[in-house]
């Protein structure tokens, strides 16, 4: 115990300095992520939780020491350090024995960090999140944007994180490359990374649709809006939309409608979910990139 | 009539002092015009509004240096009128950033000349390469849509694709490359202008790094002709042609409307009469039709340059 608070410290007072640098970590007691979800390109955080209130540190140094979080660091990485050989590339260079280890690592880490979830924090959803997006890059860094040129059609909005993540990855990819040619410095770099948030905002809500649309249903064919702010509004009017065309029909099914309903309500539920959890998936993704 | 896009000039005072700068009030003998109040801007916003525009853009000088510029955003936006704001970024903050934002304009565009500090400050006469990466972040951070604008001249031509790359780790929507045009204090610099080589090899080195850059459109702003360098030999950049004096004029800071920023020749000024009454004006027409060179007209390929840029023409290709 007392040797993980020393190595704590240890890092508190670099990490410190950069955040500061960096304005993301005011002198007073507001956190970062208060901050960065009150600036108006960030999705609002319509939850108020005593957990979201907890500074950056406060909520991440914790993991510091704790080797399932850092195994999952350790994989996260790794996919940094995969080159993309070209964005539109339909071949890797990467060999499957590579592919399906770093797999495999990845389901083990997730496995580990759901056991432990409570015990350190960290919302079930964040993680699965998290290694929805991790896994995503390494489907991307092995095989490139996929084509969906299968005899199940998958959902449009399928397409949609596919190419979030192909910018996603391109853009870090980029961010880390100007740092270390010195084109950027280190504060820049952070607020660089804070600003992809919105890319990432906007996959993490179209996940959560995607998770639940399947290869059938009201909402298979629905493109969504690429932006994080627009996509509550926009499932918002897709549901007035359908259930004024079930009235309008003159077929009178309550039970159709019921289910109909249902679907719906829990996709807002799910994307109100997600949202909530936006501010503290920020800090953990800068806690995987800087730290 | 096209629905008209207008860039117009707010202010012409500026807090650098580029070597390339194109104002039409900087050539030698012009004088500085005059820059109109918020009460005659709502007169102009009618005027424009009356024309059915896509957007308005403002610019300078630089259009930061107004301390009302987020009331010059209020008028054009509470016309139901698209507003971005074209700036070198040198007074953007996260702040201003955000005011503007609430203001309501739609797009920020930030002016990176250079990709060193020497180059930015040989080319614009400050230290300013750390305050427009600033600017980029704020930008970015406050959720404003982002261009990128860079100027290719003959002095840094390796530039171009360092900027995308810039932009794309900084998470901008657009860039925005243009070359150098003789006008205004660049006139007394026409050697800023690139070779075709140096042209060539910046929109290859561009169109490399922005094809590696999904999610992020990289544009050519002045036409480039097909005839010279191949457009698909930049396949990772968009082209297309001239629209001055057709779907694009400017308007100076008191009202004046003209073809192009380039040009200094003023139509008359929209405080007075109507943008149907002035953009249908003899001189219009002849900009449009007997500054295109006559040989392009028979050309296949007008279609995707118009030809290029009519001020270009003003001095022979190196």
């Amino acid at each position: 115990m007392e040797n993980n608070s020393r190595f704590q410290n240890r890092l508190i007072t670099p990490t410190l300095s950069i955040l500061f640098a960096a304005g993301l970590l005011p002198l007073n007691a507001a956190s970062a992520s208060d901050q960065n979800s009150n600036r108006s390109g960030a999705v609002d955080n319509p939850g108020s939780s005593v957990d979201l209130s907890r500074s950056l540190l406060a909520r991440t140094s914790a993991l510091w020491s704790n080797p399932q979080w850092q195994e999952f660091k350790r994989i996260w990485k790794k996919l940094n350090n995969m080159e993309q050989a070209d964005v539109n590339h339909s071949s890797s260079d990467l060999d499957y024995e590579t592919i399906d280890k770093i797999r495999t690592e990845l389901d083990n880490s997730y496995v580990e960090l759901m056991g432990i979830a409570e015990e350190i924090g960290i919302d079930s959803l964040d993680i699965g999140l998290l290694h929805k997006l991790a896994t995503d890059r390494l489907t991307f860094l092995s095989y490139g944007s996929m084509f969906s040129l299968t005899r199940m059609m998958p959902p449009p909005v399928s397409e949609q994180t596919d190419y979030l993540v192909s910018q996603i990855e391109a853009r870090l990819d980029t961010v880390i490359r100007l740092r270390e040619e010195g084109l950027i410095s280190s504060g820049e770099m952070i607020t660089a990374f804070s600003n992809l948030r919105s890319s990432i905002d906007t996959y993490f809500l179209l996940e959560t649709v995607s998770e639940r649309v399947g290869y059938a249903g009201v909402l298979w064919s629905v493109r969504w809006p690429l932006e994080a702010d627009l996509i509550p509004p926009y499932l918002d009017s897709i549901k007035t939309a359908v259930l004024d065309s079930l009235e309008n029909s003159g077929v009178n099914n309550e039970e159709e409608r019921c289910v109909l309903l249902e679907d719906l309500e829990d996709m807002e539920r799910s994307i109100s979910r997600t949202r909530d959890r936006l501010p503290a998936l920020h800090d953990l993704l800068l806690d995987l990139e800087l730290f | 009539m096209k629905h008209p896009l207008f860039v117009f000039e707010i202010t012409p005072r500026c807090n650098l002092a580029c070597v390339y700068c194109y104002n039409v009030w900087k050539a030698e003998g012009e004088l500085y015009p005059r820059e109109l109040s918020v009460q005659e801007i709502e007169i102009l916003a009618d005027s424009i509004l009356a024309a059915h525009p896509v957007s308005v853009t403002l610019t300078g000088g630089e259009p930061l240096l107004r301390q009302d510029i987020c009331e010059i955003v209020s008028v054009f936006r509470k016309r139901g009128i698209l507003v971005g704001i074209a700036t070198n970024g040198m007074l953007l903050d996260h702040d201003t950033a955000r005011s503007l934002k609430e203001a309501g304009i739609a797009w920020l565009e930030v002016s990176v000349p250079s990709i060193t500090g020497d180059g930015y400050r040989n080319l614009t006469g400050f230290d300013g390469f750390h305050d427009v990466k600033r600017a980029l972040l704020a930008a970015a951070s406050v959720g404003i849509r982002l261009t990128v604008s860079h100027i290719i001249t003959s002095l840094n031509p390796g530039d171009a694709e360092r900027v995308v790359d810039l932009a794309y780790a900084f998470s901008a929507d657009a860039v925005a490359l243009n070359r150098f045009v003789p006008g205004g204090t660049g006139f007394k610099n026409r050697h800023l202008r690139p070779s075709i080589e140096q042209l060539d090899s910046s929109l290859k080195n561009a169109s490399h790094s922005s094809l590696m850059s999904p999610g992020m459109t990289v544009y050519a702003a002045i036409p480039v002709e097909n005839c010279i360098l191949h457009h698909n030999d930049y396949p990772g950049i968009k082209f297309g042609s001239c629209i001055c004096g057709a779907g694009k004029w400017a308007i100076s800071p008191s009202g004046e409307l003209r073809v192009c920023e380039q040009s200094p020749y003023v139509i008359g000024n929209l405080l007075d009469k109507s943008f149907e009454e002035l953009s249908r004006s003899q001189f219009v027409e002849k900009f449009r039709k007997d500054n295109a060179r006559s040989d392009c007209t028979l050309c296949a390929s007008n279609r995707v340059c118009g030809g290029g840029c009519r001020f270009l023409r003003a001095i022979p290709i190196r």
